[in-house]
């Protein structure tokens, strides 16, 4: 008999969503370092989340979403020194209207 | 209360066939591209597919439309910073896209909470073991996909309950009038199914 005790599933899946308080959260992060079976559990909601982020049908964006993410990575922020062409220049960087 | 479950279930967001789309490129090529080149049409491509998705998703999830908007921006940026570190042999694009605004969500929700009611420590250093590195799916999203496609209805009820409409399980039990034991062991049926796929597919875990 093993003497693991393991939390429920409704437990795993509040930590999964982030839904545990700090305690609680603690004792399933101590539990998960020493299973291998729970934390499959964990990436199974992984994949199924990320199956589901697939399915989804998106909301559309503002129309300046796109302009302002390209200059959100423009800022510089320790990026790797880039021996491309990509030097700050936006404007060759084709839209998808 | 009575809750009309065609309408009730998933109703926030809407799904499309994964045969739909024809994306020219993949989203793993995208990510290369990017964590290569800095190449930022590949960006541009990549925020194109993912944001609208990232924001209907969160907006299921309870978000209003512009706090959705900025955070799929901020997981797209993510996505930018961190493409150096995805490995397309150890989780697929989505899943891996899903993870970044999964976490961001989280701290999001945390942050909020934590101005009202806690010492900002305690919510630090504890390791979220559902963080990017953890992530191991040899599975295709699509495969995932098709599989949970398969699933019986109300497997898939509770499922969508979960994930697009962010619920616990007793509160799921309250949403569908049925016993928080069904929803276990519904939830449990599905997570096997999947499972016994995924641990079929797996064809490495590290240590």
């Amino acid at each position: 008999m093993s003497a693991v005790h393991h939390p429920g599933e409704d437990l795993l899946w509040d930590y999964f969503r982030g839904a545990l308080a700090p305690g609680l959260r603690l004792s399933v992060s101590t539990h998960l370092d020493l299973c291998p079976n729970c934390r499959d559990d964990l990436r199974a909601f992984t994949a199924i989340g990320g199956a589901m982020l697939e399915a989804t049908e998106g909301v559309a964006m503002s129309d300046s979403a796109l302009d302002l993410a390209l200059a959100r990575i423009e800022r510089p922020v320790e990026l790797p020194q880039c021996a491309c062409a990509c030097t700050g220049q936006a404007a060759g960087v084709p839209r998808r209207l | 209360m009575h809750f009309d479950r065609a309408l009730t279930i998933g109703s926030s967001v809407r799904m499309i066939s994964p045969d739909q789309k024809n994306c020219a490129e993949t989203p793993e090529a995208l990510i290369t591209r990017i964590a290569g080149t800095r190449d930022r049409a590949a960006y541009a491509a990549l925020f194109t597919s993912f944001a609208p998705r990232i924001k209907a998703f969160v907006m299921g999830q309870g978000m209003t439309a512009q706090e959705a908007e900025d955070l799929a921006q901020e997981a797209l940026l993510n996505v930018w910073r961190k493409a150096h570190m995805f490995d397309a042999s150890k989780a697929s694009a989505v899943t891996w896209i899903y993870s970044i605004a999964r976490n961001l969500r989280i701290d999001a929700a945390r942050k909020a909470k934590r101005v009202r009611e806690l010492p900002e420590d305690l919510w630090q250093g504890d390791g979220d073991k559902a963080a990017d590195e953890q992530i191991v799916d040899t599975q295709s999203a699509q495969a995932v996909a098709r599989l949970l496609d398969g699933l019986p209805p109300e497997q898939k009820d509770i499922l969508r309950l979960s994930f697009y409409e962010d619920l616990s399980q007793s509160d799921i039990a309250k949403t569908l009038s049925i016993p928080l034991g069904t929803v276990k062991s519904r939830l449990r049926l599905a997570m096997t199914r999947l499972r016994t796929a995924m641990d079929g597919k797996r064809t490495g875990v590290k240590s």
